[in-house]
């Protein structure tokens, strides 16, 4: 009898082993569903780009000569071509402001243009990329044009696809 | 003359044009390199160029929508036919002081010959130089699309004795020669307040809110109000801050600019001398502040304007 209670107990304890294995894989497979939910991707790629215009910022205070911190203009500008270079994959099908109307700027036009989307992020990186390479001459008003192109960059792929807050 | 002119034309056509224009005066290259900055100062590309059709610069085309309907801008290159090229100094004159054409029409205040009137006459001539100096590019005109009685140029005369009083820009004595270079190509040349102040009813500006900004702007865009108001405009903005958006269309916070003023920018005011942009900047410091809120909400320092992320 003892021994049956034993075997009764430890096969209790092997269903509660075995329930709390389904339940952590449970909660995997939610983390795993979570994990690039629209509106998780739409603050995501805001953080990017709030994260581009955060080195704008740094850049262009050198350039007005707010500051003199010339020689870290080059690794913003770095920073900003390998944030351009992420714009791709933070724009998944599912995201647009017609599907996610609640703090989404992301018109439809991007996924019906796809390859003039992904040029306009080629063109971010690559006027970035030309921005680190002006930064190493040190010339502050050869950093300002540059960034101006850069600017150029980001208007290209807002004008048509962003949608403009009023 | 017509068929003389069309004979002309036509020889033009057949590659005689080298010999045909050997006869004529040589232009004048100071003339024509002061014309390509007046040019950008003035900021005459962006609208007479169909960018969004493909168009050649300054061959005209471009619709600018408006509530009155939509404008199509003319060919401004030296085309003979389709163009200006016929253009006599007095007929250009006339055109940018007083909004009537060569043969007697009145212009539509959408071309803002109502800024231009304030022109000193020898930047008029040094911008008709550039322009003919330009490659002549043959493109007709395309008729405006607008209401009625919009329709009817004849409105523009009233609209004219209304509206229109016609007088060169004067310095004011009181500031300095800085202010006042800012104050002639704020008030002369780019034509800001074309866009950023706003219009009544029958589209003529309102210059007691001067720069006090528009939620009905050209294309439907809202215009900020670019006063000196701490609170509405660019009070907090520094010199520094309005020359670096004119050069790189960059706001103090970091966003971009779009619409009307990116154009403004990349056709036009990136090209000014340090100089001119600090001369635009302090002057428009300098303007009566306007507490005008033109934005639902108003965000983060700097920003009187248009963008996302804040």
């Amino acid at each position: 009898m003892r021994e049956a209670h034993v075997l009764r107990q430890s096969k209790s304890g092997l269903v509660g082993l075995v329930l709390a294995v389904a339940m952590a894989a449970g909660m995997a497979v939610g983390v795993a569903q979570a994990a690039d939910e629209a509106k998780n991707v739409i603050a995501y790629r805001h953080n990017v780009m709030k994260g581009i215009t955060a080195h704008i910022t740094q850049i262009a205070m050198v350039a007005k000569g707010e500051v003199s911190f010339t020689g870290h203009v080059a690794a913003n500008a770095r920073a900003m071509a390998d944030a351009a270079k992420t714009i791709p994959d933070l724009f998944p099908k599912g995201t647009s402001l017609d599907e996610v109307p609640d703090g989404n700027e992301a018109k439809a036009e991007i996924w019906k243009d796809w390859d003039k989307f992904t040029a306009a992020a080629k063109n971010l990186e690559a006027q970035a990329t030309k921005l680190a390479e002006v930064a190493g001459g040190g010339d502050v008003a050869a950093i300002g044009a540059q960034l101006g192109e850069v600017g150029k960059a980001c208007g290209s792929c807002h004008e048509p696809f962003r949608k403009m807050k009023q | 003359m017509r068929s003389a002119a069309a004979a002309l034309v036509l020889l033009v056509g057949f590659g005689l044009a080298d010999t045909l224009w050997a006869a004529e005066p040589a232009p004048d290259h100071e003339a024509v390199a002061r014309g390509a900055y007046l040019i950008r100062a003035a900021g005459c590309i962006a609208c007479h160029t169909d960018k969004k059709g493909g168009g050649a610069p300054l061959t005209g085309g471009r619709a600018l929508k408006t509530p009155f309907g939509t404008f199509y801008t003319p060919n401004l290159t030296p085309d003979p036919e389709t163009g200006i090229g016929r253009w006599s100094d007095d007929d250009f004159i006339r055109a940018l002081s007083e909004g009537v054409s060569p043969d007697g029409r009145h212009y539509y205040p959408a071309f803002p010959y109502t800024t231009y009137a304030r022109m000193n006459r020898a930047d008029m001539l040094d911008l008709k130089a550039y322009l003919f100096a330009q490659a002549p590019a043959r493109r007709p005109n395309t008729p405006h699309d607008l209401m009625f009685p919009f329709s009817r140029r004849i409105t523009n005369w009233p609209w004219k004795v209304l509206f229109f009083a016609p007088a060169p820009f004067e310095p004011d004595p009181a500031q300095s020669p800085e202010i006042n270079r800012g104050a002639y190509l704020v008030n002369a040349l780019a034509h800001c307040g074309e866009c950023h102040t706003p219009r009544n009813l029958l589209g003529a500006v309102d210059n007691d809110d001067f720069l006090s900004g528009t939620t009905s702007g050209p294309e439907g865009e809202v215009v900020p109000n670019i006063t000196p108001d701490a609170a509405t405009g660019i009070g907090d903005w520094s010199t520094k801050d309005l020359v670096f958006l004119l050069r790189t269309g960059f706001l103090p916070n970091g966003n971009d600019v779009q619409g009307g003023m990116r154009e403004a920018i990349d056709d036009g005011l990136k090209f000014l001398s340090q100089a001119d942009l600090e001369a635009i900047a302090i002057y428009l410091k300098s303007i009566p502040p306007i507490d005008h809120q033109v934005r639902k909400k108003r965000t983060q320092s700097g920003q009187g304007g248009a963008t996302a992320y804040d």
